[in-house]
């Protein structure tokens, strides 16, 4: 009897498995969860951008090919207001994320499309850190990793940045948050800064969904900054 | 005798340069004069709100100066590229 029990456990842990395997295209919507960021002074703008970035929501796309795409929905107001316009920008570039990002992790390709129409390309893979932390996320028993990273700030010194994501095995797919991929399982919370992105819905399925990598003339990241510090 | 007429008018001609007006400049004085134009204030206002945003130097160096261009742009009127 005991004997019996146990099989028909593992059929039904094989037949669900193979049913997420199967299901290799994904569409998933993350939100702000929190943005621990308080100005020290008392200022409505601020307290307007920060609202703006919170309300912020993006979309994550991968499909069978191991192409992904992840951007922002479109939020624009349809009427013309510079001040809008720019406070929606400005809590992406402070709070969010200011690009649409695609990977081709066949090639080990990145791109990053930002607004001004320049087409970044890199070919870095992100080097995380497991540790043995978990916690459930929405019924999914997530781990924790870590990613450090260095960056010229705006004072002109270097500067390290440390991406903390929890990822969830029974999710394989190597996908994420911005450009943040790479882990044994898909991220459902990153925190980035003062800002955590939380995944609220994830829709899988084995149609597949088209993702079209940027075409046309790419630069390094090195050649963009120098661009945008040109003022060009 | 032409050698020696030329030579006198030469001589009367540069005399003449040498001779020229010069005026010295006692304690020159020079006045900084500020144009406080839009541009000048909205720049101000940038680096203002930057600073209220950013207190501890985080952003990147490519992302402040996005920002700072993207602010001076908004309060000049000028239409912000928008996030794709």
């Amino acid at each position: 009897m005991k004997k019996n029990k146990l099989l028909v456990i593992l059929f039904f842990n094989i037949f669900f498995l193979n049913i997420a395997l199967s299901q290799k295209n994904g569409k998933v919507v993350y939100e702000i969860k929190s943005i621990d960021f308080v100005p020290k002074e008392q200022n409505s703008e601020v307290d307007e951008m920060i609202e703006k970035a919170k309300k912020q929501t993006f979309i994550l796309l991968f499909n069978e090919k191991n192409l992904s795409n992840f951007e922002m929905v479109n939020t624009m107001s349809k009427e013309e207001n510079p001040m809008n316009d720019f406070l929606e920008k400005m809590a992406a570039i402070r709070f969010t994320c200011n690009f649409t990002f695609f990977s081709d992790n066949n090639q080990n390709k990145n791109y990053y499309l930002y607004s001004d129409g320049t087409i970044v390309h890199d070919n870095s893979q992100k080097k995380w850190l497991i540790s043995k932390e978990t916690k459930e996320i929405d019924g999914y028993l997530c781990y924790q990793a870590t990613h450090k990273y260095e960056y010229l700030a705006r004072n002109n010194k270097m500067k390290e940045r440390i991406i903390t994501a929890w990822f969830a095995p029974s999710l394989p797919y190597s996908f994420g948050p911005k450009n943040y991929n790479g882990l044994p399982g898909l991220i459902l919370e990153l925190q980035d800064w003062d800002t955590t992105f939380l995944a609220t819905k994830i829709e899988l399925s084995d149609k597949e969904i088209v993702i079209d990598l940027p075409k046309g003339k790419t630069i390094t990241q090195e050649e963009y900054e120098r661009k945008v510090l040109s003022g060009n | 005798m032409k050698k020696l007429f030329f030579s006198a008018i030469a001589l009367v001609a540069f005399s003449s340069v040498s001779m020229g007006n010069t005026i010295e400049i006692e304690d020159p004085k020079i006045e900084l004069s500020v144009v406080n134009n839009d541009e000048t204030t909205c720049a101000k206002k940038a680096i203002a709100f930057l600073t209220l945003i950013d207190p501890n130097d985080n952003l990147s160096a490519m992302d402040a100066f996005m920002y700072y261009r993207g602010y001076v742009d908004a309060c000049l009127g000028r239409p912000a590229i928008p996030p794709r």
